[in-house]
């Protein structure tokens, strides 16, 4: 660690000795005390505001190095520091969720089958020994995974951790994994190919379909992906989507993510502090969405074979983040309740998911109904439905902040914070 | 809501020989609508039963002719879509 100068840390001034002029360094500045949390009045150059919290005089920016040294300068300002990444392992998200607390009642997704489609999967992991049913490829690649993406989904869903000793095990690790190749090996394709690979899903019969993936918003659900998972959801499936990574924008989330009766999925920390990443409803006809956040903040899971996508751990395991992340966590935990309560419909689970979810205090459009939970899922107590709130006008789309909503309640399970 | 966003049309008027993707919404067995597009010397990409839809390639003077095909309901660009990794 380097030495503290004035008020930035130690850390940072390491960095700022090796950082270019240009660059923009994540930083978190403390001001002084009391201070009304407000953003700069103009804006400064080489700066980005980013979140400004509200238990501590904290904000998190992006600053250049000049930008820094103008901060320093700012006699509200006490300290700077630089923001490090931390690593929400399998073996913290997992448990942050409370899927251990499901296993112990013998549900650990056995039997249930879980589609992820995606960039493929590398089927000599072994994570998924055993457990790979089918595998397909509408790329024209070739099934495996040479990307690392839809390896690292599906081990998030069902891997068994078997390469780190059960340490870096998903949220429903004795689910049956079916992989579509629908993205090339630059994780890219189209919806046509990704429509393809739902309804090979839909002829395996599977229970659930996970998808990490979509568009540009905004998007008002009526385009033929979202059309397609509408589909599969009225044959019987839950479909659990990525909300996207244009966030903190408002209107930012695209299809098949604004599907009216798909999961949609952000991200949060597991700390759960929405990621600025994750993209914001509401949809262009304005609904809220997303429907829940889940951990998808530097998640260490499966890597495939020769794959250098994100940050590595070891021959087995990486860290990536977004959205992409969270939704297979989202897909387990449907895993796990269908194995427990097989007649649960898509609508059902999703409103399991939905009415439990806890309540981080963030608004409807970055939030949806909160951050998902297995346990509060499976055991989340029924409560007297509410009177519907009416939705808020729809608003134009471009504004520039998100706007207020009115939150609409599920009916259906009391929300508890977890034991 | 009509066959096709008036941007879309737009594009295909200004380009008549470029080659779009696009999504064909259609009526009645897709199967034979496949045969059928792929008559008019169309490429038909995919075959998509659930929606009811057909992923083609064609030029834009022939996604203008599709539009008078009393069995297209809809068409619309195959849009990119991609992993959400951060």
């Amino acid at each position: 660690m380097g030495e503290r100068r004035g008020k930035l840390s130690g850390e940072l001034v390491r960095t700022l000795r090796q950082s270019k002029a240009d660059s923009f360094i994540p930083i978190i500045v403390r001001y002084r005390e009391p201070r009304r949390i407000m953003r700069h009045r103009e804006p400064m150059r080489g700066l980005r505001e980013g979140y400004h919290y509200r238990l501590r005089p904290f904000a998190h920016m992006h600053a250049t190095p000049e930008a820094i040294k103008r901060l320093e300068k700012d006699p509200e300002i006490l300290e700077i520091f630089e923001d490090k990444p931390v690593y929400a392992y399998l073996d913290t998200s997992v448990p942050h969720i409370q899927a251990p607390r499901v296993w112990a009642e013998g549900f650990t997704g056995e039997g249930v089958r879980i589609a992820i489609i995606d960039t493929g999967i590398d089927p000599d992991h072994p994570d998924f020994q055993g457990r790979i049913a089918e595998t397909t490829d509408f790329t024209g690649e070739g099934p495996v995974d040479h990307n690392g993406h839809g390896t690292h989904c599906a081990s998030t869903a069902a891997g068994s951790g078997a390469a780190s000793g059960g340490l870096y095990r998903g949220v429903a690790p004795g689910a049956t994994i079916y992989s579509a190749k629908v993205l090339r090996s630059n994780g890219e394709g189209m919806m046509s190919d990704v429509a393809a690979g739902i309804e090979w899903a839909v002829d395996r019969q599977v229970q659930v379909i996970s998808l990490s993936l979509g568009g540009q918003g905004p998007c008002d659900g009526t385009d033929f992906l979202c059309e397609t998972c509408e589909a599969a959801i009225e044959r019987g499936i839950t479909v659990c989507v990525a909300a996207g990574n244009d966030g903190p924008s408002a209107y930012t989330v695209g299809s098949p993510g604004c599907a009216h009766n798909v999961i949609t999925v952000g991200a949060a920390n597991d700390t759960d502090h929405i990621a600025s990443f994750s993209s914001r409803g509401p949809t262009s006809d304005g609904r809220v969405k997303p429907d829940i956040v889940l951990p998808g903040v530097n998640i260490i899971a499966a890597r495939a074979k020769g794959t250098s996508l994100g940050k590595v751990i070891d021959d087995y395991y990486v860290a990536l983040s977004g959205t992409s992340m969270a939704t297979p966590h989202a897909a387990g935990i449907c895993a796990l309740l269908l194995q427990a309560e097989p007649d649960l419909t898509p609508l059902e689970i999703k409103q399991r998911l939905m009415g439990t979810a806890i309540d981080l205090g963030e608004d409807p459009y970055s939030q949806g109904q909160g951050r998902a939970d297995a346990w509060l899922a499976r055991h989340g107590e029924p409560t007297p439905a509410p009177e519907p709130t009416p939705p808020a006008p729809s608003p134009s789309p471009g504004q520039g902040c998100l706007p207020v909503v009115v939150q609409v309640l599920l009916w259906g399970f009391k929300r508890k914070p977890p034991r | 809501m009509g066959k096709v966003d008036a941007k879309s049309q737009q594009t295909w008027q200004e380009n008549p020989e470029r080659t779009f993707d696009l999504i064909v919404r259609v009526v009645g067995d897709v199967e034979k609508r496949a045969a059928e597009l792929e008559r008019h010397g169309m490429k038909v990409r995919r075959r998509l039963r659930l929606s009811g839809s057909l992923g083609i390639r064609c030029k834009g003077k022939k996604a203008l002719e599709l539009l008078k095909l009393p069995w297209v309901k809809r068409i619309e660009p195959d849009r990119p879509v991609r992993a959400l990794r951060r």
